[in-house]
């Protein structure tokens, strides 16, 4: 907080002590607090932000509106096809943020009406807001890659959203053959968790290497480099030899079509290839009600001032998250976790009606190639004339030449990490 | 490679921020997005992550210094404290110091404990005052209700030339044993 700000904050707190209005629960003096701010998505980045609402300003009215009962991680799902993840254990209920008095409503919002400030849910009933959070995570662009759409998601996964979807391509690497071809696609930037395909790559050549050591994993992408990508190239052949290739755009690797009934690859250069299991990552863009509601740009997501992630489209709608323009912030749930932060915090001084703190991000990601050996990136971010840049000289990759003691102790945190940031967000 | 490895276990435990400012930015919104890896307020629920929350505030503030200029061995935390300048680091380290600290919550073997209670008694107590709970400014790292598993990443690489500890010589002459025990003692107190 500036001195100009702090100067603001302290006359409009009159009498409450600086310490106690930055603390939890001791600012019922002030006028804003019977406002009722809804957050539409119940996941890293939404769950985050009804928290830290109600954490800042017990008497906010905080409604979550999420459409599934149970919220699957997809941090670390990738250890279910590794065939040692077990789902229920990235699986959680919502009644932790029920019990921090937040309203959660199980439902799909149809509509976001800025201008009356109501979401209108399924079946018509609508909540009137004073400040919304959206956190619709992505959708999938259908149809961008041709003979791919929802309905051949069922027999062919995409398993990028986690649940059902990782169950089925568990199952299928189960059912395939010792001497099978397993073909990933990875789509162009940006998408869902930069470094996700990789590490999926890396996790099912665990699971092959033990049971069925003659198949092949073929990484085609859409891209000509990939998130960390040293550190999983020297991974992959320290672990397992020649067993995952990875073929990049400029060697024909960015597919524009399949054939669903022969599994089959066409790249946009015409080269065919069969699988024997095919897991296609699909182009994405921001959740379908950023759309519905007019939040995103022509790129398809929603960009936002990066100093309170308010939408730069409608005032007093704040998007987090994969659906947001994050900038320099890969779309990962550590970075929703930390915009979600900031939108709370933006959104409890607007209601104040003072200046909002200056923001602060941080990433941290970890990747698997084993179950003991883990790779990390990590970033700080700050606002800088309307982007969010990362902070000079800090942040990056863990370094080629680390231990495997390292390695190891970044495997745990991965976990650690998931238990910490999963207890945040529902405990 | 062996720097590495003990830097990784000491940079771990480290977090910030609240009330005070930052260059800008205060402690508390520092501090929050330290909680994805050590827990809401800095009490972790992971247990190779330490529980940073009430740990005293020169100690976070020196232990985040360290990580950033290299002297303190660490996997990911000297590339996050890079991110961050005195004011900053200041912030977070009054916020973290003021939260309240909550013990883990985790098994213990009470006989192992009981050993342990006497190595930490002789070898211990005179740093680590209070059974290991004391966060007095300037004090040593509180290890009481500190996660065990944490502590022994710590511990396994006291050999380190990263490794901080200011009496490693002499942690390296006590047995594996005897520090498995203290370190039971030390889950044994909240």
């Amino acid at each position: 907080m500036s001195n100009s700000n702090r100067r603001n904050f302290l006359k409009v707190m009159g009498g409450v002590s600086l310490a106690s209005a930055m603390g939890l629960g001791a600012t019922r003096a002030h006028a804003a607090v019977n406002a009722k701010v809804i957050v539409v998505g119940g996941g890293y980045g939404g769950a985050i932000a009804a928290k830290y609402l109600k954490m800042a300003e017990p008497s906010l009215d905080v409604v979550l509106i999420e459409k599934n009962k149970l919220f699957v991680s997809c941090p670390l799902s990738n250890t279910v096809l590794a065939g040692y993840g077990k789902i229920e254990n990235l699986t959680f209920g919502y009644e932790g943020l029920s019990r921090h008095g937040i309203t959660v409503v199980h439902d799909t919002v149809e509509s976001i009406d800025a201008q009356a400030r109501k979401v209108m849910i399924s079946g018509g009933k609508t909540f009137d807001y004073d400040r919304v959070i959206v956190s619709p995570g992505v959708d999938f662009k259908w149809g961008a890659i041709k003979g791919y759409d929802e309905a051949t998601s069922l027999t062919i996964p995409h398993a990028w959203k986690a649940g059902p979807q990782t169950t089925l391509l568990a199952n299928q690497l189960k059912d395939m053959k010792d001497g099978g071809v397993v073909i990933i696609t990875a789509p162009d930037n940006p998408f869902r968790c930069p470094p996700g395909p990789y590490e999926r790559a890396a996790l099912i050549a665990h699971y092959l290497k033990q049971y069925k050591p003659h198949s092949k994993i073929i990484i085609l992408d859409a891209k000509d480099k990939f998130s960390k990508q040293g550190l999983f190239t020297q991974g992959w052949k320290q672990h397992y030899g020649d067993m995952i290739e990875w073929v990049a755009a400029a060697k024909g690797g960015e597919i524009e079509a399949i054939d669903a009934a022969t599994r089959t690859t066409i790249s946009v250069v015409g080269a065919k290839h069969q699988a024997d299991v095919l897991n296609v990552i699909p182009p994405q863009h921001a959740g379908h009600i950023a759309h519905t509601a007019g939040l995103v740009n022509a790129k398809g997501w929603c960009p936002i001032n990066p100093l309170t992630c308010e939408s730069t489209l409608h005032k007093n709608v704040y998007v987090v998250g994969d659906a947001c323009v994050g900038g320099a912030m890969p779309k990962s749930g550590y970075g929703a976790n930390a915009q979600a932060k900031v939108a709370a915090a933006a959104v409890v001084a607007s209601l104040r009606g003072v200046e909002p703190d200056e923001p602060s991000y941080l990433n941290t990601c970890y990747s698997l190639i084993t179950p003991d050996h883990g790779i990390s990136v990590a970033g700080i971010y700050q606002a800088k004339d309307g982007q969010l840049i990362e902070v000079p000289g800090s942040g990056g990759v863990s370094p080629m030449d680390a231990s495997p003691a390292y390695r190891k102790i970044e495997a745990t945190h991965a976990n650690s990490w998931l238990k910490n940031i999963t207890t945040e967000m529902f405990g | 490679m062996r720097l590495q490895i003990a830097g990784v276990a000491l940079a771990i435990g480290l977090t910030f921020s609240a009330i005070s400012q930052a260059g800008g930015i205060s402690g508390r919104m520092i501090g929050n997005t330290c909680a994805g890896c050590h827990g809401v307020n800095g009490a972790s629920a992971g247990d190779t992550m330490p529980t940073i929350g009430g740990l005293p505030r020169s100690y976070i503030e020196n232990a985040m210094k360290q990580y950033r200029d290299g002297t303190r061995g660490a996997t990911v935390m000297g590339r996050i404290a890079k991110g961050y300048n005195d004011q900053q680091i200041s912030a977070m380290s009054e916020f973290f110091a003021t939260q309240q600290w909550v013990a883990a919550q985790q098994n213990t073997d009470a006989s192992l404990a009981q050993r342990g209670s006497a190595i930490h008694a002789e070898h211990c107590e005179s740093c680590h005052a209070k059974n290991g709970s004391a966060i007095a400014n300037d004090a040593p790292s509180r290890v009481a209700g500190q996660w065990v598993n944490y502590l022994q990443l710590y511990l396994d690489n006291v050999h380190d030339p990263l490794n901080k500890h200011p009496k490693k010589g002499y942690i390296m002459k006590i047995t594996k044993g005897e520090i498995d025990a203290v370190l039971q003692f030390y889950a044994s107190q909240k």
